[in-house]
């Protein structure tokens, strides 16, 4: 039984297709009944001798010569290119010492899948090889598959064409989640497996990092596989830990423990599109370890134009950058800070015709204007030049539309007071509102002048001829 | 003079130096804008009408001021369209490797105008100005910082001459120590007359110094909490011109940040900033937020202002963003409703507005792979000021280095507590080069025709914008460029 067994192995095809097993080309099952044995006609497999391994096309015609039978025309096939490591006559000459049976072991292997006629055979299947071979799965593309146990590498099988590598079939470990970022050989023996199937370039096209890491440096070069890769981008997969909310604050903490991890799939640019601060920080020096994306190489995962900060970022960013919750100094240079809070009239932060619309916005505090612009200079030069602003009128261009204006304004000023002040200047109130004016007390009723007083008395003797709090 | 020296000498210190780095980055703008300045014109008392209160008005209905027995009534109108072409170089430097953690930097800034209109452009007389200009000496545990520089801080943005000292006991914990000469924001001058003498009229007798300090806990992903004092002191010391304390806080708590904040003006006693919001990521692609405030302003010791007693404001605004995770469409609505509090002054009869509301819509698709629109609206209604306006835009970017976009506009013109009288649509078109990482073209060009309500015979507000601005950096190691970061990132917002 187990040299029939071994004898079937003899007739593994040169191509094991594990999940389209073909018919052979030669109708074998209409021919059932002349052949006894496999090695009558394919003796020169179990031998080693590829001139013997098919019969002779003449052989045909001693049957097919249009008498007793219609004439056909068959060539043997050629032989195919492979990357198993398969040896007929080893697996022949082991099944005949241990005693197996003529034929049944070409059979066990080249029979259709559930059937077991005579001579109803067609291309071996790999489930055949793991019947005897310790394979440690149960299915030929299983996650734990010994490759190197029945293939070469890529790398030696030189006559594969490119076409057959293309076509090999995905394991379903590779399109797991976070195959990606789990997919890395732990030692030499996983890296042979992965060498099975893949060359450098396999690697090269996404590790930015390729010519650093060891594993990859152990797989051979392959032009087909470079052939099969050019024009192909790289794409990655965001690990699960990226994915969190929380990853965009806590990822600088992994990347300074371990950036070569990092590099993996990043290079430089993917940093610095963010982190564009100062080279002083340390988030500057980790990254500077990061690898730059080769001419030819992957450029690592682009993050131009991603979102880092929250939607409304641009408008509330204060309390983070006060709170130092961020590291703002990572990513941003002081001068896209003064490019806007120094009064600067760059429109990256408002939006381009704002000068023409930003009264109401002024008035609600929006943002609140004092944070960048000072209102005694930056609001009142413009104001003063534009004459908008009136230099002591009571009742100036701004006010015109409201008749009871000089009785409203003290409401207006108290609710607005910033924006009186883009206006104007504190001489234009004591006309009325000091002890040299028309002595109008402009002071609310909480307001309290000793505190005042205690810390700038100056300011009172603006308004007060003599000192109010003195009697 | 002296600075151009100065800054003569920092180039040439960085290249005696030999430093490992240099970056030098610039922004060359020129603009050119129309305007049309509002002049006092006057009408003979004979040819205007009764209108209300002290006003008289002309036939046309233009409200008019007259003084009795004068001849004359006055009011403003627009005088004859004028133009201006505004310049302004900025140059950054940024030298580093003179020793482990040393770096020196500055930000100049040059600046003129030109045409008939160049006095209106703010500060077209100060050609030069150094908006930063420190030595920066950075190690793991501290860092010091001598120079002109600028501080982001709780109390706001503000710039000053002198020392910061911050140290990082535990990598969760940052202390930080600052005094040195205070200087106008906007103008990177000292606090003293000959800066403020132009705008002001009663300006601070002296100089200030500036002393602060402030201490942050960090924990990355957690949250943080910073508390900050900062004083200025004249420089005789015989004054306090502001006393305050600043707050903010941020906790994370599952998936939504909380975040609060507090600045109060000791010196007056008065609370100007008071806030606690919520922001979180709700159902599908949205993320939203609610914000409870309290606002009033704040005004230093050397003015009047804060004698007279300003009230603030409590607003509630909230939030809601929706962007498809391929960023295809993205969506933004914002509203927010203020109440202010009691003035105890005015009409009680005919009092002005006491609350406000605010509310913006802003969406952004992409069409075609190249092809991406904007579009926004907003409303603002408040006691001084009212508007509303709209904009979108098309941009395309046929190519990475290329983008164009065509705009178009429209808002109601205000001028305060006069509200809608008309309306400004404005077409343009912006389109920025990147011709190659370290340099970039930008452009745009802007026309508006204002349609006034009813009033024909005014003038109008009919205008050009052109600008235009390059963008440039050279320098070792200069891999990174200069227009980006998130700032930058939001530049195509409507």
């Amino acid at each position: 039984m187990r040299l029939l067994t071994w004898l079937a192995a003899l007739l593994l095809s040169a191509t094991i297709s594990g999940e389209a097993q073909q018919r052979a080309r030669f109708p074998h099952d209409k021919h059932a009944k002349l052949f006894p044995t496999c090695a009558s006609c394919h003796a020169g497999i179990v031998a080693g001798t590829a001139d013997r391994a098919y019969p002779p096309t003449a052989s045909c015609a001693s049957c097919h010569n249009d008498r007793d039978a219609k004439a056909v025309v068959w060539t043997a096939p050629a032989r195919q290119a492979t990357n198993l490591r398969f040896n007929h006559p080893v697996h022949a000459a082991k099944s005949a010492a241990e005693g197996g049976g003529a034929a049944t072991p070409c059979v066990s292997c080249h029979s259709l899948r559930g059937d077991t006629a005579w001579m109803r055979v067609g291309t071996a299947r790999a489930e055949s090889c793991i019947g005897c071979h310790t394979h440690r799965a149960s299915e030929h593309l299983a996650e734990t598959a010994a490759c190197t146990t029945c293939h070469t590498s890529l790398a030696n099988a030189r006559e594969l064409p490119t076409a057959a590598i293309a076509a090999f079939p995905k394991p379903a470990t590779h399109t797991q989640p976070d195959f990606a970022s789990n997919h890395a050989p732990r030692n030499e023996g996983e890296v042979a497996r992965c060498a099975t199937c893949h060359a450098k370039e396999s690697c090269v096209r996404c590790h930015a990092n390729a010519s650093n890491v060891r594993a990859i440096a152990q797989i051979a070069s392959d032009a087909r596989v470079a052939s099969l890769m050019q024009g192909r981008t790289a794409s990655y997969a965001a690990p699960a830990s990226h994915t969190s909310t929380e990853w965009r604050l806590t990822h600088g903490a992994d990347a300074t423990k371990s950036i070569q991890r990092c590099a993996n799939c990043h290079t430089r640019p993917s940093c610095t599109s963010c982190h564009t601060g100062s080279q002083n920080t340390r988030a500057a020096r980790v990254i500077a370890t990061l690898p730059q994306p080769a001419p030819h190489g992957a450029r690592g995962v682009q993050l131009e134009g991603s979102r880092v900060h929250a939607a409304n970022f641009l408008a509330s960013h204060k309390t983070s950058a006060a709170a130092q919750r961020l590291d703002c100094a990572g990513c941003h240079q002081q001068r896209e800070c003064t490019s806007c809070h120094a009064g600067a009239s760059s429109r990256r932060f408002h939006a381009v015709d704002f000068v023409s619309r930003h009264a109401g916005a002024a008035f609600g505090q929006e943002q609140t204007c004092a944070s960048c612009h000072r209102t005694e200079t930056f609001c009142r030069s413009c104001h003063l030049k534009s004459s908008i602003a009136t230099t002591g009128a009571r009742s100036g261009v701004a006010h015109a539309g409201q008749p009871s204006w000089l009785l409203q304004h003290g409401q207006a000023a108290r609710q607005g007071l910033a924006s009186c002040t883009t206006c104007h200047q504190q001489r234009d109130c004591l006309r009325c509102h000091s002890d040299l004016g028309r002595k109008i007390n402009p002071h609310g009723p909480d307001f309290d002048a000793s505190k005042i007083s205690a810390r700038n008395k100056v300011m009172c003797m603006t308004c007060h001829l003599k000192d109010p709090l003195v009697p | 003079m002296k600075r151009l020296a100065a800054f003569a000498i920092v180039l040439s210190g960085l290249s005696t130096l030999n430093a490992q780095g240099v970056i030098v980055s610039g922004a060359s703008s020129g603009r050119y804008i129309e305007v049309r300045p509002l002049v006092l014109d006057s009408v003979p008392f004979a040819q205007t009408d009764s209108a209300w209160g002290a006003y008289r008005q002309t036939s046309s209905g233009t409200l008019v001021r007259c003084t009795t027995l004068d001849a004359y009534c006055t009011f403003f109108r627009s005088a004859q369209r004028q133009s201006l072409v505004a310049m302004m170089q900025d140059i950054d430097v940024t030298g580093w490797g003179f020793g482990e953690g040393v770096s020196v930097h500055a930000q100049l800034r040059a600046r003129t105008a030109a045409g008939a209109a160049r006095e209106l452009w703010p500060q077209a007389t100060q050609t030069f100005d150094a908006l930063a200009a420190y030595v920066d000496v950075d190690r793991s545990f501290a860092r010091v910082r001598a120079g002109r520089q600028w501080l982001s801080s709780t109390l706001g943005v503000f710039n000053f001459d002198g020392l910061d000292l911050s140290v990082r006991p535990a990598s969760f914990l940052a202390t930080q120590l600052y005094a040195g000469g205070a200087l106008v924001e906007g103008l990177n001058r000292p606090l003293d007359a000959g800066a403020l003498a132009p705008v002001e009229d009663l300006p601070p007798s002296d100089r200030a110094y500036l002393i602060g300090g402030s201490a942050s806990v960090r924990r990355s992903g957690r949250g943080s909490l910073n508390l900050q004092y900062q004083r200025v002191i004249r420089a005789d010391r015989a004054a306090l011109y502001s006393e305050r304390v600043g707050g903010t806080a941020d906790l994370n708590v599952g998936p939504a940040t909380l975040s609060g904040q507090l600045v109060r003006d000791l010196a007056m006693g008065q609370t100007n900033e008071l806030a606690a919001s919520v922001h979180s990521p709700l159902v599908f692609s949205f993320d939203g937020g609610f914000t409870v405030r309290h606002h009033a302003p704040y005004f230093d010791l050397w003015t009047i202002w804060g004698a007279f007693s300003p009230v603030g404001f409590d607003e509630i605004a909230t939030d809601l963003h929706y962007a498809q995770r391929d960023g295809a469409i993205s969506l933004t609505a914002n509203a927010s409703w203020r109440s202010y509090q009691d003035t105890h002054s005015g009409l009680s009869f005919a009092p002005l507005r006491s609350d406000g509301w605010h509310v913006t819509v802003a969406g952004s698709a992409r069409l075609l792979a190249s092809v991406r629109a904007d579009a926004s609206y907003g409303a603002d209604v408040g006691f001084g000021a009212s508007g509303t306006n709209g904009d979108a835009a098309f941009r395309w970017s046929p190519a990475t280095p290329f983008t164009i976009a065509l705009r178009a506009t429209a808002f109601q013109t205000i001028d305060e507590f006069q509200i809608g009288q008309g309306r400004v649509v404005g077409l343009g078109a912006d389109a920025t080069w990147e011709i190659s990482p370290m340099l970039r073209l930008a452009a745009d060009a802007f026309l508006y025709r204002q349609a006034i309500k009813d009033r024909p015979e005014l003038v109008d507000w009919n205008q050009r914008r052109l600008n235009v601005r390059l963008e440039w950096s050279i320098g070792q190691g200069a891999d990174e460029r200069p227009w980006d970061g998130i700032i930058g990132k939001a530049r195509g917002a409507p």
